[in-house]
């Protein structure tokens, strides 16, 4: 017998089916309950899907120039992150997992025991999430270039010891105890808040390889402006944002005047990261001085180091900290309100040598000394 | 013979159009148009609008300049030519409706287009062009006796002078001595502008990486107003400046002037604002530490007549706006606004600025 296929016939085929699939849908027949698996078709099918995927997404990318995936500093920055954000669900070196993340489907990989994906892909997947599966996208909009560091610390993880994961995630300033199994909501072990901060920004406040900034000597008013747009989600940081949100007001206030009272003595001219630009300083000092009429920048110094201006200090920071942020910066407003909209057309027409030459000039100890001299 | 009754009945439908036509007299304005006051109202005062433009301190009519004057006397040669010219080939229509149609000789009918078609407007032109030559290397030939460099920005004038004492920066207001030839060193940092001062000479492009040259020399005191002339952006129509001729003596005294670093505070208060607002990234204050580039130099601002690059007068009121949202006076000016300025500090940074002699 011959099927003949006619209008008639295609019209009432896809009618059945839409009526079969919305059957299918109400009447709900596949078990979504997170303690049954997956039938493994179904599973295969999914989680090659999402591999997939992120292939195709990830076609050809490769971390920025500035981004060296084998710089210690970004792997302490991404274990430290790891610690707060993401072990929790997927452990960490001798630490096993709570048993109530054990009982998610999909399962959340436990990755000290996974052969690492390209770099380019744990990049992809740690911003963007993954949807169904409980994988958070970064909390940071925008700020892709942070998850370079946990892309980076995840690179190296299944051959990390527990000693060097504690060292890189804690910083060499707390040891705190060894913990068996990671409590649920919490961090892999006891950190203080003030351990929170001060395992990135240091407990002398002067920063860690320029990866978090320095704190000490900025006045308590930037601070504490800066963790409540953190809080907030007015500045974006998939790294500081989860850290700022839980602390009360009072907390804030707090760290934001102990860090402020902190003497400002950053090291002098601090060893540049192999991957970012060489700069001029005489050129940085220029444009930090004079601005540049061409291309319509503002002089750095008309507002930073300004006795009473807001704008923080920025002479003895660190370069990769200033380049990250200039870059941001040069896209738009980072914070609410009309300094920031200064900022940002101050900075708009950056070029990336520009940027090399002002880190080069703000990170020696010339523009901390004539900064120095003006800010009492 | 049908299809002639057709084509008869045809050619009758038009010639009896035509006669309703030429019942109306043909220079009587339309029906419609005489009823509406309104449009009549408008066409007058847009005629009106149209010759209040040919005087004042926009006009190429004026003469201030001498480039001026030599373009004014190329637009009357050609306007009279042209006028020649025009009633020439009208009389020639007319005759050519009015004659009866009569054969010609072919090689007299190629002679009159090739002579009135080919010979006439090719000579007519070339003597144009080498009239417009001679001039153009008049605006742009001699020894200038003074130089000022002016760069067309998104959307204002820097205008630098320099002087044994060391360099003037100001902007959208050029001081020119009377009688004196000075040459315009134009550029541009962004994109395409156009220097016009019409009452005193030509127009020139100002191209961003090139400098070209426009010499002037004003035999007429006054202000004359300038705009650029190339459309540039957003704000290109409120992209204007002036140009202030004054007497050789009165000139030197206004450039020493302008050289010598700002005039003590009129406002303590107000330089402390200035400096900690951080206009001072982009503005110089010669003397005070603000050295920004960016914008325009504000060491002698209450020396100028207008702010927002010529189209507001320099009030205190103008200034308070401008400052608080430039945006609202300006759409697309590049300064960003300083709402969050205290009433108590606007008041003193307004002291401080306007006191800027």
């Amino acid at each position: 017998m011959i099927l003949r296929v006619t209008w008639r016939r295609a019209v009432a085929a896809l009618g059945a089916l839409l009526v079969a699939a919305f059957a299918f849908w109400w009447v709900a027949p596949y078990d979504i309950s997170a303690r049954v698996p997956h039938w493994r078709i179904f599973g295969e099918a999914l989680h090659g899907y999402m591999n997939n995927a992120v292939r195709l997404r990830t076609l050809g990318v490769r971390p920025p120039p500035q981004v060296d995936l084998d710089d210690p500093a970004l792997l302490r920055l991404g274990a430290s992150h790891f610690l707060t954000g993401c072990a929790t669900c997927h452990g960490a070196p001798g630490v096993e997992r709570n048993p109530i993340v054990q009982m998610m489907n999909p399962e959340a990989p436990y990755l000290p025991d996974v052969q690492p994906r390209r770099p380019a892909a744990l990049h992809w997947i740690t911003y963007n999430g993954i949807k169904y599966t409980g994988m958070p996208g970064w909390t940071g909009e925008g700020r892709e270039d942070e998850a370079w560091a946990v892309a980076a610390f995840l690179a190296k993880l299944p051959e990390m010891t527990e000693e060097t994961f504690r060292a890189l995630a804690f910083g060499s300033t707390l040891a705190p105890a060894p913990v068996s199994a990671i409590p649920f909501g919490q961090h892999s072990g006891a950190l203080t808040t003030f351990g929170g901060c001060v395992r990135c920004h240091g407990s002398d406040g002067l920063g860690r390889d320029g990866t978090a900034p320095q704190l000490a000597g900025q006045t308590a008013a930037y601070l504490r402006r800066a963790l409540g747009n953190y809080a907030g989600n007015h500045r974006q940081s998939g790294i500081m944002e989860p850290m700022a949100a839980p602390l009360t007001d009072s907390q804030r206030d707090k760290l934001a005047v102990y860090f402020a009272a902190l003497p400002f003595a950053p090291p002098p001219d601090p060893p540049r990261p192999a991957a970012l630009a060489q700069g001029d300083a005489a050129q940085g000092e220029r444009l930090a001085r004079q601005g540049d009429p061409a291309r319509n920048i503002g002089a750095c110094l008309g507002c930073h180091g300004q006795p009473g201006n807001p704008a923080p200090r920025i002479a003895g920071q660190h370069p990769r900290f200033l380049a990250d942020w200039l870059r941001l910066w040069r896209t738009g407003p980072q914070a609410p309100g009309p300094h920031a909209e200064r900022m940002a057309a101050a900075v708009r027409m950056l070029s990336d040598q520009d940027i090399a030459d002002l880190t080069t000039y703000f990170a020696g100890s010339d523009s901390t000394a004539a900064t120095v001299a003006r800010v009492p | 013979m049908r299809f002639h009754a057709e084509v008869s009945a045809q050619g009758g439908g038009p010639r009896r159009d035509l006669g309703v036509v030429s019942e109306r007299k043909p220079w009587a304005a339309p029906a419609a148009f005489r009823q509406n006051r309104l449009r009549r109202i408008a066409a007058f005062s847009i005629c009106a609008l149209l010759l209040g433009g040919c005087e004042g301190a926009h006009s190429m009519l004026e003469g201030a300049g001498t480039g001026a004057a030599a373009v004014e006397r190329l637009f009357w040669v050609m306007l009279a030519a042209a006028a020649v010219i025009w009633a020439g080939i009208m009389a020639l229509a007319f005759h050519a409706a009015r004659i009866k149609a009569q054969p010609e000789r072919e090689d007299t009918a190629e002679k009159f287009v090739l002579l009135g078609g080919v010979v006439f407007p090719t000579v007519t032109l070339i003597a144009l062009l080498i009239a417009g030559m001679l001039l153009l290397r008049g605006m742009i030939g001699g020894e200038p006796d003074l130089h000022v460099a002016v760069e067309g920005e998104q959307w204002w004038w820097r205008v630098d002078y320099r002087t044994p004492d060391g360099d003037v920066s100001t902007a959208n207001e050029i001081r020119l001595p009377l009688g004196q030839t000075v040459e315009l060193s134009l550029t541009s940092t962004d994109v395409i502008h156009s220097f016009w001062a019409p009452a005193l000479g030509g127009k020139m492009d100002m191209i961003p990486g090139r400098t070209t040259t426009l010499k002037l020399t004003p035999v007429e005191a006054g202000r004359w107003g300038g705009v650029c002339a190339e459309f540039c952006g957003t704000a290109h129509a409120q992209m204007r400046f002036e140009i202030v001729v004054l007497p050789p003596e009165e000139f030197e005294t206004w450039l020493a002037a302008e050289a010598r670093p700002a005039a003590p505070a009129a406002s303590a208060d107000g330089q402390q604002v200035f400096l900690t607002a951080g206009c001072g990234a982009c503005h110089a204050v010669r003397g005070t530490g603000a050295a920004g580039t960016a914008g325009p130099d504000l060491t002698h601002l209450a020396a100028r007549a207008t702010i927002a690059s010529g189209i507001l007068p320099l009030t205190r009121e103008q200034l308070r706006a401008w400052i608080d949202d430039p945006d609202a006076v300006k759409p697309g000016a590049l300064m960003p606004a300083f709402p969050d300025l205290a009433p108590a500090q606007m008041e003193a940074l307004l002291d401080y600025l306007t006191g800027l002699t």
